[in-house]
C-alpha cells in the first residue's frame, strides 16, 4: 500500500484510477475466497454470453416445447415419452364406397389429398396414410394435431352435402380388440358399463364440431385449420360412441365422465405401438330428399398433410414449466439478464450516491450539504416495495420502472458514507495543494477525490449487485414484476403460482434459486475480499 | 449541545422529514398520473378504479355516491391535498371503499397477526447475534470463529422469502407431495381472523412457525456479523488492553467494559432495520398468506382503495420516524459523546 501512496502522488485522474484498481486487484486476487467468487460469477457470466448459443430458443416467446411439466431429459427413465413429431404427407385410398350416380375423381395422393365429387347419389371414402408412426416409449401424455382442408364447390354446379371427419388409428390395439370399460353412474343408483374402443379417436368431425346440427351432413364452403390439443375434454365428448347414445340423460352422464380420460395416455397411445391417421369423407346429393334439397351436385376437397407431435414428457436440459417452455432457456436468458442488470443498476445507483456524497460531503457545513441531507432522510424513508408496486400499478410494469424506482431510492445509504470519506479527504494535503493551484471545486472533485474513493467504489458495486437482482425477484413474486422480462424472479414467480410446489417440479424450482445463491454467493465473496483489502482495518 | 435542544433539533428534522415523505405519497400515487395524463382528472388510479367497477351495473349508483362522499371530484392539489394531510397526520384514514368500514377498525382486527410475527422476528434474531457474535469474537481466528462468521455471511446474503420459499418446498411441499406428509402447513389455508378457541391458536402457531424459522435463518446472520465485528474492533481498543493487563480475565472485561460499548450501534441499526422490516413484510405475509397488515395493504393496492394505502404507508413512515427518533433519545441517555457534540 505505500507504493500506491506513492504513485497517487504523480498520477492523478483516469490513470490514477486504473493504476489503483489495478493494485487492488493483484492484492485481493491472493485470496481463496476472492477466486471462488470470480469464477461462481465468470460461470454466470458465460452461461449467460453463451445463452443463444446454448439453447436454440427464445426466452421472450413463450415456445411450447414439450409437453407441461416435462422432467430432464437425463432424470426421466428411457421409457418416459420423448417429443416425436411426424408429418404424414402421403395418403392412400382404403375403402370406397359408391352409391347412385356419383363420379369421384382423386385428383392427388402426395403432399395431402385432393378428392372432387360430381353427380347425384352416396359416396364415402377412407383414405389412410401411407406409413404409420412407430412409436417406442411409454403413453406420453399430450399431443398436438394440426389438421388443414379446404371444402369448396364446383363453379355452375348444386351444393352438396358432405362430412369430413379426420381419425387417429391405432392398428395393434385394432387387431387385438382392445376397450376401456367405463362404469357411468344413473341417477336411480344403477351403474352401466361403457365400452369404449382405444384403438380409434376422432380428432376432428365437421358435423359434431358444430354443436347443434341437425343433420349427419354439412353444407356450404369450409376452410379448416385447426390444432387439436390433447388431452381435451370437449373433444372427447363428441365422440360417435358418445353422441350415438339414445337416451339424452345417459348421454348426458356418460359425457360427464369420459370427458375426464386424457385420451392420448387412456386410449390411443401404449407402449411399441403403430399410429396412422384416417380420413372418412362422405358425400351427400339426393335430389329426391325433401329435407336435403341437392341437384346436380359437386364438391372438391383438398386436404393437407396432417402434422402430429406426440408431446415429450422428459425434455432437454432442465425439463418444462406448466407451459411448456423451457427451463433451461428461461435460466440462461436468466443469468444474463441478473449479470447485465445487477452491474448496470448497481453502478449507476453507486454514481449517484457518489455525486450527491461528494458535494455534500466538499461542500459540508453549507446550504448545499444540508439540502442534501435531507433530500438523503427523505428518500431514506420511503420504503421501497410499495411505491415499486404503485409506479408498477400507474406506469406498467416494465423493467425499466422497477429499476427506476430502486435506483432512485437506494442511493442515500452510499451517499451518506462517501459524504463522511469526501469530508475526510477534502482537508488533506493534496487537495489543499490543487486549491492552492487555483482548481475549480468540480475539478478537485472529480480529478482528486473521486479517484482515492475508487476501491470504496468497487467494493460498493460488488456487494450491491446481489441486492439488485434480489429486489427484482421479490418484486416478480409479489406479482409486480415484468411479466415479460426474461429474469430468474419471472421463473420463481412462475413457479410458485402455477404449482411446481404441488406437482414436485424440481427442474422448475431449483435452477432459479440456485442460480440467484450461486450470483450472491459469487458477489459476495469476491466483495469480502476487496473489503479486507479496502479496509484494513478489519482485517484479523 | 444540551441534551434537550439535542433531541428537539432532531425531533423538527424528523417531523420535517416525516411531512414531506407523508406529502411526497400523495403526490406520487394520486397527483403525478394526472399530471403524466396531462392533467386529466380521469387519469386519477383511484377513479379509474372505481370507474372500472361501474362495468357492473349494480355499482354504477354507489361509484357516483363514493366520489361525491370522498370528494374525489374535487380539483387534487390545494383541496384533497390539504384534506388528505390534515386527516392522515391525525390518524383519521376515513373509511375503505371497498370494505367500507372503518380503516382503524380493519387495521386492528389484523394487528395481533403482524405484531406477533414482527415482534419475534425483530427481537429474536438479535438476541441470537448477540450471543453468537460474542461467543465468535472470543473465539476469534479459531475453527468455531470461522464457521459462525461464514454461515452468518451466507444467511445475510439470502433474503428472508427465499429462506421461506426453501423451507416451503423442503419441509411442506416435498414432503407432502412424496410421502404424504408434512412438517410444516401447506400455506394455502391461513389461519382464521379472530381467535376463538385453542385448536384455532394452535393451527396459527403451527402456520406461523415456518415464516419464523426463516426469518430467523434469514435475519440473524447480519446481526452475529455486525456484533462479531464491534466485539472485535473494541477488543483492540487500548482500553481493554489496559483491563487485562489489569488482570481482569476475558469474561469480566467483555461483561463490565465491552458490552456497554456495543449498546449505541445496535440501537441505531435497530432502528434502521425498521424501514426494512416493512419491506419484507409485505413479501412475506404475501407468499405466506398471512392474514396481516401487510397483505391487507397489498390487496388494497390492487383494487386502489387509496384510504387504506395511505393508512399502510403513513403508518409505516411514521413507525420508522418515531423508531428513529428513539434511537436518537436512547443514543443521547446511553452515550454521553453525542449530545456533547465530542
Amino acid at each position: 500500500m505505500a507504493r500506491a501512496a506513492g504513485t497517487a502522488k504523480i498520477k492523478t485522474g483516469f490513470s490514477l484510477t486504473l493504476t489503483r484498481l489495478a493494485e487492488i486487484l493483484v492484492l485481493v486476487f491472493r485470496k481463496r475466497t476472492a477466486i471462488i467468487g470470480v469464477s461462481l460469477m465468470a460461470i454466470l457470466a458465460i452461461l449467460g454470453g453463451l445463452a443463444p448459443v446454448l439453447t436454440p430458443y427464445s426466452p421472450a416467446i413463450r415456445e411450447v416445447v414439450a409437453g407441461d411439466f416435462a422432467a430432464p431429459d437425463w432424470a426421466a427413465p428411457p421409457d418416459v415419452a420423448r417429443n416425436i413429431r411426424k408429418t404424414f404427407a402421403d395418403f392412400r385410398v382404403e375403402k370406397r364406397v359408391v352409391d347412385g350416380n356419383v363420379k369421384v375423381n382423386i385428383v392427388r395422393t402426395s403432399g395431402g389429398f385432393e378428392v372432387v365429387f360430381e353427380g347425384e347419389g352416396y359416396a364415402s371414402l377412407l383414405i389412410v396414410t401411407k406409413e404409420q408412426l412407430h412409436y417406442p416409449y411409454g403413453p406420453a401424455r399430450s399431443m398436438d394435431v394440426r389438421i388443414a382442408f379446404n371444402a369448396t364447390y364446383l363453379e355452375g354446379k348444386g351444393e352438396a352435402w358432405y362430412n369430413v371427419e379426420t381419425v387417429l388409428v391405432n392398428p395393434d390395439l385394432m387387431e387385438r380388440g382392445e376397450k376401456v370399460s367405463l362404469e357411468v353412474p344413473l341417477p336411480d343408483g344403477r351403474n352401466i358399463t361403457l365400452e369404449i374402443p382405444r384403438w380409434t379417436y376422432s380428432l376432428y368431425d365437421i358435423v359434431t364440431t358444430r354443436v347443434g346440427w341437425i343433420y349427419t351432413y354439412f353444407r356450404g364452403p369450409l376452410r379448416v385449420s385447426a390444432p387439436v390439443v390433447l388431452p381435451s375434454a370437449v373433444r372427447n365428448m363428441v365422440q360417435p360412441y358418445v353422441t350415438s347414445i339414445p337416451d339424452p340423460a345417459l348421454r348426458e352422464r356418460a359425457r360427464d365422465r369420459v370427458g375426464a380420460i386424457n385420451a392420448a395416455k387412456e386410449l390411443i397411445l401404449e407402449r411399441d405401438t403403430r399410429i396412422y391417421v384416417a380420413v372418412n369423407v362422405t358425400y351427400y346429393c339426393n335430389p329426391m330428399d325433401f329435407m336435403m334439397q341437392c341437384r346436380n351436385g359437386a364438391l372438391r376437397v383438398s386436404y393437407a398433410p396432417v402434422s402430429l407431435w406426440i408431446k415429450g414428457d422428459a425434455f432437454g436440459v432442465l425439463g418444462t414449466t406448466a407451459y411448456g417452455n423451457d427451463v433451461w432457456t428461461q435460466f440462461l436468458y436468466g443469468a444474463r439478464s441478473a449479470v447485465v442488470f445487477g452491474l448496470i443498476v448497481a453502478t449507476v445507483t453507486t454514481l449517484v450516491a457518489l455525486v450527491f456524497g461528494l458535494v455534500a460531503g466538499y461542500r459540508a457545513g453549507t446550504y448545499t450539504d444540508h439540502s442534501i441531507t435531507l433530500l438523503t432522510d427523505i428518500v431514506y424513508f420511503i420504503p421501497t416495495i410499495p411505491l415499486v408496486m404503485v409506479v408498477g400499478l400507474v406506469f406498467g410494469r416494465t423493467l425499466w420502472n422497477i429499476f427506476a424506482v430502486l435506483i432512485a431510492l437506494s442511493w442515500p445509504g452510499g451517499a451518506r458514507i462517501i459524504r463522511q470519506w469526501t469530508m475526510t479527504l477534502r482537508s488533506s494535503l493534496y487537495v489543499e495543494a490543487a486549491k492552492a493551484l487555483g482548481a475549480s471545486e468540480w475539478r478537485i472533485m472529480i480529478k482528486h477525490i473521486a479517484p482515492q474513493l475508487v476501491p470504496y467504489l468497487a467494493y460498493r458495486i460488488v456487494m450491491s449487485v446481489p441486492g439488485v437482482v434480489f429486489f427484482e425477484a421479490a418484486i416478480q413474486l409479489l406479482g409486480f414484476g415484468d411479466p415479460e422480462a426474461a429474469t430468474w424472479g419471472r421463473i420463481i414467480n412462475e413457479a410458485y403460482y402455477q404449482g411446481a410446489f404441488l406437482m414436485n417440479a424440481w427442474w422448475w424450482i431449483i435452477p432459479p434459486i440456485a442460480g440467484l445463491i450461486m450470483l450472491a454467493a459469487g458477489f459476495v465473496l469476491f466483495g469480502m475480499a476487496l473489503d479486507e483489502i479496502v479496509n484494513p482495518r478489519l482485517r484479523r | 449541545m444540551g441534551a434537550g435542544t439535542f433531541i428537539a433539533k432532531t425531533g423538527v428534522r424528523l417531523l420535517g422529514t416525516y411531512l414531506v415523505v407523508v406529502m411526497l405519497y400523495f403526490i406520487v400515487v394520486r397527483v403525478l398520473p394526472v399530471v403524466a395524463a396531462g392533467g386529466n382528472m380521469a387519469a386519477d388510479p383511484l377513479l379509474a378504479a372505481l370507474r372500472r367497477t361501474a362495468e357492473d351495473p349494480r355499482f354504477s349508483l354507489w361509484i357516483e355516491e363514493t366520489i361525491r362522499r370522498f370528494g374525489l371530484d374535487r380539483p387534487l392539489v390545494p383541496d384533497q391535498l390539504l384534506v388528505y394531510l390534515s386527516r392522515v397526520l391525525v390518524f383519521d384514514f376515513g373509511i375503505s371503499v371497498y370494505t367500507q368500514r372503518p380503516v382503524l377498525d380493519e387495521i386492528a382486527i389484523r394487528l395481533p397477526y403482524t405484531l406477533s410475527f414482527y415482534t419475534i422476528t425483530t427481537i429474536m434474531p438479535i438476541v441470537i447475534g448477540f450471543y453468537l457474535g460474542i461467543i465468535a469474537a472470543k473465539n476469534r481466528g479459531r475453527p468455531l470463529d470461522t464457521a459462525i462468521v461464514q454461515t452468518s455471511i451466507i444467511s445475510n446474503m439470502l433474503p428472508g422469502w427465499l429462506t421461506l420459499l426453501v423451507i416451503y418446498y423442503a419441509l411442506a411441499y416435498l414432503p407432502r407431495v412424496t410421502w404424504g406428509t408434512y412438517i410444516f402447513p401447506l400455506p394455502i389455508r391461513p389461519p382464521e381472523i379472530g381467535i376463538k378457541d385453542w385448536e384455532q391458536f394452535r393451527y396459527l402457531l403451527w402456520y406461523m412457525s415456518p415464516m419464523l424459522l426463516a426469518a430467523l435463518i434469514a435475519w440473524s446472520g447480519g446481526w452475529i456479523y455486525y456484533i462479531r465485528q464491534l466485539v472485535v474492533s473494541e477488543m483492540g481498543q487500548d482500553y481493554v488492553t489496559t483491563a487485562l493487563a489489569k488482570g481482569l480475565d476475558e469474561r469480566t472485561t467483555l461483561k463490565k467494559h465491552v458490552i456497554p460499548n456495543l449498546r449505541p450501534p445496535i440501537v441505531i441499526s435497530l432502528a434502521y432495520t425498521i424501514p426494512g422490516i416493512f419491506g419484507g413484510a409485505i413479501i412475506f405475509e404475501i407468499i405466506a398468506n398471512w392474514p396481516g397488515i401487510a397483505y391487507f395493504a397489498y390487496q388494497a393496492l390492487l383494487n386502489w382503495d387509496f384510504p387504506v394505502m395511505a393508512a399502510f404507508f403513513v403508518i409505516s413512515s411514521f413507525l420508522t420516524v418515531v423508531s428513529l427518533f428513539v434511537a436518537e433519545i436512547v443514543l443521547v441517555a446511553v452515550d454521553p459523546r453525542v449530545r456533547t457534540g465530542g
